[in-house]
């Protein structure tokens, strides 16, 4: 729910099927958008820290800064961020982000959904995320490790993109204490596409994590959960700036690890690697809990 | 010379994984510790020579002390190296 100096219909075209779709949803958060606060003007520039997260007091406070160190806006909200109050430099945001809308639809709304799921057993990753035959599966890897080519792949095949950038997971049925041992997981499209430009405002049972890496044939190559934490958390949106924050994430990405089967899946830009995945995704998961 | 851990560094276990989090740094760099690393990782909680580091690892591992004196010495280069430990005189 927004309020305040903001208006839904400004939105680019990917936002509206989100911002007006309808499907429950059960992890609202009332963002309301104050409008300028010169105390930002009066913040100490801070270079090389694009973002401060402080802790304070059981509530939160982000700032995001430009290259040059100044606070562009700030986002202040109880720990759990069922509500949030956004300000921001009377200044410098305008020059920025041109608009309210605009800057919700890059950093500022992204920050917002990843604190708000922060304590309630959910991430937001860099990846592809794609229902194929039903199940979700989610594909992950830095940048130019095939992520848009794959997502174009399985779109061809008949598979449903739900994201080829931002996908988001929860642990699905949610649980009020948190990460369980015993979690499933959806898989979700959000309205942050790349250059593929997949947004898909629907989920999946999520399946399978794919770590992407070019390879000469399509092979997959199972990992313990151990072997992919590496890998997961750096392709994790997380604040990693505070223990408080941080622990909930780290706790998820257990949980989603120890549930979830993981592979390496090398493989080649043509479609022969979509038949490698419904392939395994008829086989059995083996070596995690279901 | 003595090492201890800086304060500002969380260890946390993951699925298995030992992992060092400098935390209030905005370079999002994670390391990954085996579980010799873990075991110094507590024991420089205060600090402590690496004399007295090399002694604990060979008795824990059943190893000669030149070679826990070898792996503790590139521990600690490790840890100073990227921040994660200072070292007092």
């Amino acid at each position: 729910m927004l309020s305040g100096a903001i208006d839904a219909a400004a939105f680019a075209p990917v936002f509206q099927t989100f911002l007006h779709g309808t499907a429950p949803a059960d992890l609202d958060c009332t963002a309301s958008f104050s409008g300028p606060d010169s105390a930002l003007l009066s913040q100490p520039p801070a270079t090389g820290k694009p973002w401060s997260f402080t802790v304070r007091e059981g509530r939160c406070e982000v700032v995001r800064r430009s290259q040059e160190g100044e606070a562009l806006w700030r986002i202040t909200g109880p720990l759990g961020f069922e509500s949030a109050t956004v300000t921001w430099n009377p200044l410098r945001f305008a020059e920025f982000y041109t608009s309210s809308e605009c800057a919700w639809s890059t950093g500022l709304g992204l920050s917002l959904l990843v604190l708000r799921l922060r304590a309630n057993v959910g991430l937001v990753l860099h990846g592809t995320a794609a229902e194929v035959d039903g199940q979700g599966i989610l594909c992950v890897g830095i940048s130019g490790r095939g992520k848009s080519t794959l997502a174009r792949l399985l779109d061809a095949a008949g598979a449903t993109v739900l994201t080829d950038e931002r996908p988001v997971l929860r642990q699905w049925p949610a649980h009020a204490a948190g990460a369980t041992p015993s979690a499933s997981f959806r898989v979700y499209g959000s309205p942050w596409p790349s250059s593929a430009g997949f947004a898909r405002n629907s989920w999946a049972p999520l399946r399978r994590i794919y770590f992407l890496e070019h390879g000469e044939a399509d092979r997959l190559t199972p990992l313990t959960p151990q072997a992919a934490v590496s890998r997961l958390i750096h392709v994790a949106t997380i604040p990693w700036q505070d223990p408080v924050l941080l622990d909930p994430c780290l706790a998820t990405v257990d949980a989603l690890l120890r549930a979830i089967p993981c592979a390496v899946l090398s493989f080649r830009p043509e479609p022969a690697v979509v038949d490698a995945i419904r392939a395994d995704l008829r086989r059995p998961a083996a070596g995690t809990r279901s | 010379m003595k090492y201890c851990r800086k304060e500002d560094v969380v260890a946390r276990s993951v699925a298995g994984e030992h992992l060092l989090v400098p935390v209030h740094d905005c370079t999002r760099s994670v390391y990954t510790l085996n579980d010799a690393g873990c075991r110094l990782w507590d024991l420089i909680g205060s600090p402590r020579t690496e004399d007295e580091l090399a002694g604990v690892l060979a008795e824990q591992y059943h190893i000669p002390h030149e070679t826990a004196q070898r792996d503790v010495r590139a521990f600690l280069d490790d840890m100073v190296r990227m921040g994660l430990a200072d070292e007092h005189a």
